[in-house]
Order: structure tokens, then sequence, then C-alpha cells
């Protein structure tokens, strides 16, 4: 039979999956009866409606022993307030999720933490800063946090866990559901390498009413967040403003002025927002020194060929036609691509759409 | 009596000879045509009894039988008025039987003895000089086109009347057609890739297509000069065999396109149907069997405009003639099959919108633009052997003063590479593009360097073997291109450009790849 704690651990989930009962209730019901357990010992509760405890009473079966057991079983660790576990960083938020759950791990309360967000359809531009910060995060011994979204999201997380640093990724939806599809890759490295944390019992599908909530998660957990690309009204605003209210600095990655993905980023900007306009100068925030000093010397000297170098100098983070780069560079059809396909096996260019290119390192 | 006259029908795009044969005898008069016929056959009866009194011919009161053999393939058409007209009158005695030995008789009767014009003359003439006739008898209006076909004498006539003269006097001059053989309806094609400005790649692209035959995919926002390029695209293919011209011809003789001043068809035929084409006129069909788009693209271009726009039922229909080069069709009355070795050329935008992947003009959201691509199949886009993506012409492009490049320096090149595809292949295959598995891996064999590149990109292009295959022949002709020597690493890295469709994806990353 469970322990103490495990009881408790029992009575908190249950608490927190009555359909129906929503967290303001949970509140009132706490206020009055103090313990989950001290609730479940009720029989009525005198200002609940003939739907909620009809829900009430349905709950206190068997069946939802067993759901804890299930879930368990599969892998997920379900936290609770008052569990020692239960991340520091997360408690002084008013409205601090009661129950938690989580495939993987928790972050590491004594290393920093930072959180990379950003728009969704993003462009090249900001997803290859995206992931450059993250890679250079991890490196330095930063966990990364995020939302696993499509766009900024995932490329700051994959960022890091390529670097074989530590990434998690706080879900709008039960951690059992991976969510966008595109990201299930990365979605099974996270649990590797790192964490899924939900406030979402498993099972529960993605709303967009649970992203806003999820935000405020991202930016408690982190010590600092960064926005690299956002339009005037996105949902990465969000979690800037929790940010804010929880008291953490918030930096953006500047872009084109004629961007309408920048737009936000470089309002933040103006109003006050730290300026990222290396991917290294985050690391000064965190009093880490750039091991990579050298690097950045070496990082020009790719050894190319004078024509290579000519073509490689055309290009951007942004993608270019081909056709562009063959006026630009004079070169016939032939010879560019002949280059271009060099430069790809170096890993110097990537092709990111039919016939257009993007340098990929910065 | 018993009296019978040659004359001929078109099955499919071939010809067929009949023979008609007539009977008069004693008994109640009565005119009666047997043979499986059609009813606008049947109704020929008519028609010819009347033109007969009209051009001043006594019939007398007797009992008239008309068979058309063989009796056992329907006849269809009224192409068969004049031949029997003349086996009546011959049965009357108005001509001797010897006469019309080895001779072919075609047209159709208007009810005051006028000859008038038929489709599909030059299938069956060619059938007939094949099968040892010697001198053919078409409405005046079809002599053109019948004086095509070597080793015919060829009279052309305007009137019932005339026939009957000139039957007389089999070899008059008065009414023998003849047509050089270099005359046709050959035009200076205006259209010329001089007019379109800038857009190297995709020009370049144009000339690799055209090279080997290969089927080409643009796509472009609008206003990138897809459309434009695609109708220039037979300025810059080789001109036709005689041999090719004949197929062509007889294919459009059978479809009623041929115009009768100047019938041989010495251009590449550029078809373009709209997006709203139909199943049966895309693969050819009706009761007649009558060619569709593809045979009548055939040794010439197919071109589809918003290729997303066609229906998929209509696209799937391409799969088998883009393999094989033929299209079978299955009728009631028969079974064709007709060539359709055309050059698919197709056009489309990325996404509903037209601006993908340019960021800053695209509105479509990530999941608008995998559902607008969805609609083409995949196994439709596999065959696709050249694809490329333009970008919009700026301002100051269309403001150069440069001059471009004229379409026939462009097809001179081609000429050239098509010239060392011929001597390669001897009269087998004829162009790159329809090498098969085995001559592929014979012809288009990779040196080491060569063969090391592709193993190196092959997982992270997405190459399959079907893609894989289609890169060798593409870069083979490349190579065509370069002079014809082996394939060496540029020709590789160029075809490589050309491969796949709009992988990867702008937004959100897409990593995995």
């Amino acid at each position: 039979m469970a322990d103490k704690t495990e009881m408790h651990r029992i009575y908190w989930y249950w608490l927190c999956n009555i359909p129906g009962i929503g967290r303001k209730k949970i509140e009132r019901l706490l206020e009055e009866f103090g313990t989950p357990e001290e609730i479940c010992r009720q029989k009525r509760v005198e200002w609940f409606t003939e739907k909620e405890q009809a829900s009430f009473e349905e709950s206190k079966k068997i069946k939802w022993l067993l759901k804890y057991r299930q879930t368990k079983e599969n892998g997920i660790k379900i936290i609770t307030c008052e569990d020692e576990d239960y991340p520091k960083r997360l408690v002084c938020l008013h409205d601090r999720p009661y129950v938690m759950y989580v495939k993987g791990r928790l972050p590491d309360e004594e290393r920093p933490t930072c959180a990379i967000v950003g728009a969704r359809n993003c462009t090249r531009y900001g997803a290859t800063l995206a992931r450059e910060l993250g890679g250079l995060l991890a490196k330095n011994n930063i966990q990364v946090i995020s939302g696993l979204a499509r766009g900024i999201d995932g490329e700051g997380q994959f960022g890091a866990v390529r670097e074989g640093g530590a990434s998690f990724g706080i879900l709008g939806c039960g951690v059992d559901i991976c969510y966008p599809e595109e990201n299930f890759k990365l979605y099974e490295q996270i649990q590797d390498r790192g964490g899924l944390i939900s406030e979402f019992a498993p099972g529960t599908t993605a709303r967009p009413t649970h992203f806003p909530m999820r935000n405020r998660l991202i930016s408690a957990l982190s010590d600092k967040l960064i926005v690299v690309e956002a339009k005037k009204k996105s949902g990465s605003l969000i979690t800037v403003d929790f940010a804010l209210e929880q008291g953490k600095e918030v930096f953006g990655v500047p872009g084109r002025v004629t961007d309408a993905l920048s737009e936000g980023v470089n309002n933040l900007l103006r109003m006050g927002a730290g300026v990222l306009s290396r991917p290294e100068d985050i690391l000064e925030e965190f009093d880490v020194s750039n091991g990579m000093d050298g690097a950045k010397d070496k990082k020009n000297n790719f050894m190319l060929a004078e024509k290579e170098n000519m073509l490689y100098s055309m290009l951007d983070l942004q993608p270019k036609n081909i056709q562009y780069i063959i006026e630009e560079t004079g070169m016939d059809v032939t010879a560019v691509s002949e280059i271009l396909l060099e430069l790809q096996l170096k890993g110097l260019v990537l092709e990111c759409g039919k016939n257009h290119y993007a340098k990929i390192k910065i | 009596m018993y009296c019978k006259v040659l004359s001929g029908a078109v099955h499919g795009i071939g010809g067929l000879l009949i023979q008609v044969e007539t009977d008069v005898s004693d008994g109640l008069p009565g005119f009666s045509m047997v043979g499986m016929l059609s009813s606008e056959v049947k109704e020929a009866g008519e028609r010819v009894r009347t033109a007969l009194k009209n051009s001043k011919y006594k019939i007398p009161p007797k009992r008239i039988t008309v068979n058309l053999s063989p009796a056992d393939i329907r006849k269809e058409g009224a192409a068969f008025d004049l031949a029997i007209a003349v086996a009546i009158l011959v049965n009357l005695g108005y001509i001797p039987q010897e006469n019309l030995k080895d001779v072919l008789v075609i047209g159709e009767l208007s009810l005051n003895g006028d000859v008038n014009r038929v489709n599909g003359v030059l299938p069956i003439i060619s059938e007939a000089a094949g099968r040892g006739c010697k001198i053919c008898v078409v409405p005046e209006e079809n002599a053109r086109e019948a004086s095509v076909v070597k080793g015919m004498k060829v009279f052309g006539v305007k009137t019932l009347r005339e026939t009957m003269e000139m039957l007389m006097a089999a070899d008059s001059g008065k009414y023998a057609y003849k047509i050089g053989r270099g005359e046709g309806n050959y035009k200076e094609n205006t259209a010329d890739f001089s007019e379109v400005i800038g857009q190297v790649a995709l020009k370049r692209a144009a000339e690799v297509a055209a090279a080997g035959m290969h089927n080409f995919l643009m796509v472009g926002p609008p206003g990138s000069g897809k459309t434009m390029i695609a109708s220039r695209i037979p300025s810059i293919l080789p001109s036709l065999g005689f041999a090719e011209s004949i197929e062509i011809t007889k294919i459009y003789s059978v479809a009623g396109k041929l115009d009768s001043e100047n019938p041989l068809i010495t251009n590449r035929p550029f078809r373009a149907p709209h997006h709203t084409t139909t199943r049966s006129a895309m693969a050819g069909g009706g009761r007649k069997a009558l060619p569709g788009e593809i045979t009548l693209a055939n040794h010439g271009v197919l071109f589809l405009d918003e290729l997303p726009e066609f229906d998929t039922s209509v696209l799937e229909i391409l799969r088998q003639p883009l393999e094989e080069g033929r299209v079978e069709l299955a009728r009631v009355y028969g079974n064709y099959s007709y060539p359709a070795k055309f050059m698919l050329v197709a056009a489309m935008n990325p996404c509903k919108c037209g601006y993908y992947p340019d960021m800053s003009r695209c509105t479509c959201s990530s999941e608008q633009v995998k559902r607008y691509l969805r609609r083409i199949s995949r196994p439709l886009l596999d065959r696709i052997d050249i694809c490329v993506e333009v970008p919009k012409l700026e301002f100051v492009q269309i403001a150069s003063e440069k001059k471009e490049e004229s379409s026939a320096d462009i097809r001179e090149r081609v000429e050239r590479a098509r010239i060392i595809q011929k001597k390669r292949y001897g009269s087998n295959v004829c162009y790159n593009s329809r090498l098969n598995a085995s001559e592929t891996k014979r012809y288009c064999s990779l040196d080491a360097e060569c063969s090391g590149l592709v193993e190196k990109v092959y997982e992270s292009m997405g190459l399959t073997a079907r893609s894989y295959h289609k890169l060798l022949k593409v870069s083979r002709t490349i190579a065509d291109l370069d002079g014809g020597g082996p394939i060496t690493k540029k020709h590789v890295s160029e075809a490589l450009l050309y491969k796949g469709f709009l992988q990867g994806e702008l937004r959100g990353g897409g990593f995995g790849r």
C-alpha cells in the first residue's frame, strides 16, 4: 500500500482531476477544508451545483486510483506543490500549479535556466539564431526552457539538444501528447536530455486557452527570457508580460525594421529590453565567459576557394533564390550549382526551400 | 451485276480499307445497304441517290444492294458516299470496272453532287499505299493532305461529274495534285526566348529539358514568366523528322484539325488544355475514340498551366503515358493504342497566394501551404525530371536594356545535344529521358568522384531510386549540352539543382532534415 506521502499525492491528483471543478473552485475548497484529504471526506458541499456534486461523488470511485497508477506506470511523474521536488522557482507564483506532470526530469535548481521563445511562423533568420542561442546556452551549462512549439521555441530547444545540453519543454497539453506532431523527434530527445512538463493531466489535448497559461510557467521557470522573433501582436509577448510581472529580465534579438516578424521584438527593445546583437551577448548576462573566444576568429576562416568565398559572401541568413545569386555573382548556372553544392556539403549553406539558399552559420 | 470500288475508313488513328460492293438486279425497286453500318452511313443511300439524280445520272427502277466489306467491322462517317455512287455508276455501265483497279475513292456527297472534305484522309491513303494502291480520288480540299504520301497519284475532285470524267480518262493530268516534300504548315515562330527578360536559371532549365525531352515543372509566383517560357519551348525544340511529321499529321487528320491549305504539320505541336479539361478529352475517347490532348501533343509539348487546379483524376491519367509513351483506350467497338510521346511542361504557384517562400509577401499559414502542395500526387511529381523555382521579376530587371539570347541560339545548342543522343542510341531510343533502367545504367554511369558526391547527398536531399535515375538522365543531358563527354561533377551538381520539389520549409525550422 502507498505510504503517507504517496497518499498525499493521490489526494492532490484526485482533487485536480475532478471534471467540472476548475482552479477557482479548488481554491475555495482548500480555503474551506484545508487539505485534499479533508475535502475528500466530505459527503456534500453546499455550494456545489447538482452537476458538480454528481461529478464529485463519481470521482471518489476506485477508478481514479487506477488512473493514478496507470499514469505512474506510463513513466509520468506526478509532483504536487507540497513535494520537496516542486520547483523552487514556481513556489512564489500566486497561481502556481497544484499538480504537475513530468516525463523525464525537472530543471536543476542549482543550474541557471534561460527561456527562448518567439513566433511560430518564423523566418530562416530567426530559426538560425534561435538554434545558435540554444546551442550556445547548452554548451555553457545553462538549461534551456521553452514550449516545444513550432518555430522559434522548437528551434531553440533543438539547438540545445544538439549540443548535448539539457532542455525542458512546458506543454499546453498532457505530457503524453506530442503537439505539434512535426516536433516528434524533439519530443523524444527532450525526455532523455531534460524533461517534458505540464500542469495539464495526461490525455488533455492542446487548446488555444492552454497556451497563455503555460507561458507563465515558461517565464517562471527561467532566470532570463529571450525573444527572438515576434509580430506586433504575438503570443510570445504574453510570456514577456509574465516575465516582467515575475521580475525576470527580458532580452530580444533585433531584426530588420521592414520585417513584420521583428516588429514585436524591436518594440520590446525600444521599451527597454536587453539587446542581444550577437548570440554571445547572453552569456555575459549569465556571467559566463565565453569559452569559445578563439573560435569566433576561426569561424570566418573556412578554407574556401576564391570563387566559393565570393558566392558565400553574397548569401544571407535569409534565403535567396538561385536566380538572384546568379545575377549577383555573374556566373552561369552550372558554375553556381557546383559551388552551392560544395558549400552545402561543407555544412555552411542550407537549401531551405526549393532553389532557395541560406547561410546557417553566423 | 456485281461491282466493287475501294474506299477507306479511319480506325483509331490508322486507316482501314473498305470494299464497297454493289449489285443491281431485277426485282422490286429498292435501295438497301448492309455491312454493320452506323446511322450516318445508312443515310448515305439518300444522299447518293439524290446526288446521282442531280448530277443528271438516270437510275433505273431496279433493286440496288450495297455492301461495305468486311462486314464485321462497324463503319462510321460519310466518307463512303463517293465510292458508293461510283460503284453504282460502274454497275449501271457508265464506266468500266477496270478503270477502278487499284483506285481508292473517298468523299462525302452533297445533295447536289458536290464532293465535300472528310477527316482522316492521310491515314487512309497511307494504309492504301501500303497495300498496293496507286491512285486515289479525294475531295479537292483533302488533296494536298493526301499528296503527302509517297508513291500515290492524287486526284482532287469537286463534284461527282468531275469524278466520273477523271475516272474515264484515268491519267488525265487535269486533276492531279502534287505537294513538295519541304512544304508544310511551318511558320516562323514569332514567340522568341529573347522576349523573356532575365530568369537565367529558368531558361537554362528549359534548355536542358528541351535537349533531353525531359518533363519540366516550373514553380513560382504570378508574373515570373512561367507561361511565357512554356509557350516558347517549341521554338527551341529541334525540327521534326519526316516520319514524325507524318505521324502527327495523321493524328490531326483524324481529329479534323488539319488546315487544307497547309496540311503537313512540320511544327512541333503545343497543346495547352485548360484545367477544366475532362478525362476523356485528355486521354482520348468518346465513342469514336478520338485522340485526346496527350496524343495531339505527340512529339510536342503538353503544357498544364496551374497544375494544382487540374482534377486529380485527370492528372492521374498522365501516369501511364509518361512511363510508356502510349495510351491504351478500350471502347465498345475496339481497343486502340495511341502514341503519346509528349514532353510534359507544367507550371504552378507554390501556394495559394503565390509567394511562398518569400516570407515578406506570403500570407499563407504553414498548413495552407502543405494542403495546396498535397493536391499534386507524389507519383506524378516523381515523374517530373526537372523542377525549378523562380522568383518574381524585380523592376530593375524589367527596365534593363540588356540583350537576351534568342531562341535560335538556344535551339542550336539543343540540336547539337540531340545529334549526340541520336548517334549514341541509334534508332532505338531517341532521347535521354526515354532510357529505361538498364540503358540508364549503361549510358549514364558516374565516375568515382560523382558517385561519392551523390552518396553524400542521397540522404540529406531525400533522393529515392527513381529520382536517382532521373538525376542520372538529366546529368547525361547536361553533359551532352557540354559536348557529350562523360558525366563530371559539375554536370551532377547542376542536375541536383533541378531535382526535388519544395523540400524543407522556411517557416518553423523543419529539423530532422
